[in-house]
């Protein structure tokens, strides 16, 4: 059974393939600005690569923020599209998560992302993997205060600490960890922006 | 000769809309998803929402699209999509969903220019004749089109700032008038008198418009009134801005009718619609003996269907892209 893993959500394009629960294959690319141009022809190319036809797929991995809105709605988009065509069912995963696969010495990982004005998009995770603070938009502040033991910072966001880890992803841990979840319906999956628009804000005051 | 099926996704603004459109004329099936109540809300559209709704709604709209046709992917011979110009994060979501398409069915991929759609919009009602002038007028273009023959454009002038429905939409909300602001200006607009003295904006030689200055004009002039202590007649003013609008716009119309030795002129987009322009155009079109072709209202506002009929004559231009297709907020008609 083929599983395809794909995140567009921020500052890296990974796109992996697994045949039943192992790795077979995964291209990862760091760039800001155009996953809209390449999350494509990649995808084309991992399938090609490896001789897998899109009506092979089983089940979609997509990563549903938080992160870029815009680059979380490329990968959403081409998995809900092709989740329709072939009728695949979809697990949405945390972009946090996926950062906390990094391996590290200390007893929780923070994964964050800039979120602009002092804040952030963060969560804490032990080095299972496992939710310890759910992801939410808040301060860095906020989430030390609810550590008691040794943390180490996951970001691609240098400028948010001095002690910042870039992650190192394990997108067979991530997967593996969400193998048996149950799959959300392409019609009805959705983006996990963790933030209301501007607008939204201003309007509910 | 085999037909030829185009399967067209349009998501440029705030409809989300995917059509089937065989031979370049006839429209199998259209669906048009309006977010224009969600925008309403907050005066206009917000691009952050309208991306947002977008990637809720795509694959709910290409399934009621093959439902309503009855036919399967594999049916079509190709995917046309809108790349631009938009608002960037609508645009992407249409673009992904199409490139997603075509790299699944193998079909080729069509980048269509989103008034290259407006104009062939008309082609759906009544088959293109050429040379033609094609007179685009929506809440982000106003340009003059020239067109010698299928799928090649000249532009031979446009707006120097505002697109002409951008310039309702602000008048409006001078007057005071709720959204969407050119329709309503247009209803105004004809039981008011032309009672207001507002300046026929860069008229001029060339075939190009300026509507800041208008727009600035109503400001003005509503601030004198305010200042003094009258009161706006808002359907006067509305009378006098748009009979402003649409002289100038009749005007270099007109003229480039006559200098290119024009007999079709084609009217499209959003402000195709606007009754005032509609009415002097067809006194003008009898005077001066050229055809007037319009879309029906349906047409006039963003559709797929629109796309799919311009995605015909670029796949038969053989304009192809490649998987590797972005997104364009701005990007000039050729």
């Amino acid at each position: 059974m083929i599983s395809l893993f794909v995140d567009t959500s921020y500052k890296s394009l990974f796109i992996a393939l697994f045949e039943d629960k192992k790795l077979i294959d995964q291209i990862q690319i760091m760039s800001e600005f155009n996953f809209s141009e390449t999350l494509i022809p990649k995808l084309n190319e991992l399938l090609d690569n490896n001789h897998i036809d899109s009506k092979d797929i089983s089940k979609i991995f997509v990563v549903v923020g938080p992160g870029s809105f815009t680059g979380i709605r490329i990968g959403l988009t081409a998995c809900k599209t092709l989740a329709y065509v072939h009728n695949i069912p979809i697990i949405p995963l945390s972009s946090l998560e996926f950062m906390a696969t990094t391996k590290v010495d200390t007893k929780y990982i923070i994964p964050l992302i800039d979120a602009r004005h002092d804040m952030v998009f963060g969560g804490i995770y032990n080095i299972k993997g496992n939710k310890v603070v759910n992801d939410s938009y808040c301060s860095i502040d906020s989430l030390i205060e609810k550590v008691d033991d040794s943390y180490t910072f996951i970001s691609f966001d240098k400028s948010l600490n001095d002690n910042i880890v870039i992650p190192n992803y394990d997108v067979s841990k991530i997967v593996l960890n969400h193998y048996d979840d149950a799959p959300v319906n392409c019609h009805a999956i959705k983006p996990n922006y963790l933030k209301q628009t501007e607008a939204e804000e201003k309007l509910n005051g | 000769m085999k037909d030829t099926y185009i399967l067209a996704i349009e998501s440029s603004c705030d409809e989300t809309s995917m059509s089937i459109i065989k031979n370049g004329t006839d429209d199998v099936a259209t669906i048009i998803l309006s977010q224009m109540d969600t925008h309403a809300s907050f005066g206009g559209v917000v691009p952050e929402i309208a991306s947002r709704m977008h990637v809720e709604s795509i694959t709910m709209v290409l399934d009621d699209l093959l439902t309503k046709a009855n036919m399967k992917l594999d049916d079509v011979d190709a995917i046309a999509v809108t790349y631009g110009p938009g608002l960037i994060g609508s645009l992407l979501i249409g673009l992904q969903c199409a490139k997603t398409l075509a790299m699944i069915t193998k079909k080729p991929l069509i980048p269509v220019h989103h008034i290259a759609g407006h104009i062939y919009a008309n082609n759906l009602v009544k088959r293109l004749e050429f040379p033609l002038l094609a007179l685009v007028v929506s809440g982000g273009h106003t340009e003059l089109v020239y067109m010698k023959e299928d799928y090649s454009f000249e532009k031979i002038g446009g707006t120097l700032d505002d697109a002409v429905g951008e310039a309702y939409d602000k008048v409006a909300r001078v007057i005071g008038i709720p959204y969407p602001g050119g329709p309503n200006v247009d209803k105004l607009a004809h039981v008011g008198k032309d009672s207001y003295n507002l300046p026929l904006p860069l008229d001029d030689d060339t075939y190009n418009f300026s509507f800041s200055g208008l727009k600035s004009a109503v400001i003005n002039l509503k601030h004198n009134l305010d200042q003094r202590g009258e009161k706006v007649i808002p359907e006067d003013l509305a009378t006098s801005f748009q009979n402003r609008v649409v002289e100038i716009l009749t005007k270099k119309t007109l003229k480039a009718i006559k200098e290119y030795n024009i007999k079709h002129l084609i009217v499209a987009g959003g402000v195709a619609a606007n009754k005032g322009l509609r009415e002097r155009l067809e006194v003008l079109s009898k005077e001066n003996d050229f055809e007037l072709i319009m879309p029906p209202m349906k047409y006039c506002t963003d559709n797929a269907a629109m796309i799919g009929a311009a995605g015909f004559y670029a796949y038969q231009k053989g304009r192809i892209a490649g998987l590797d297709l972005n997104a364009k907020a701005t990007d000039k008609l050729q």
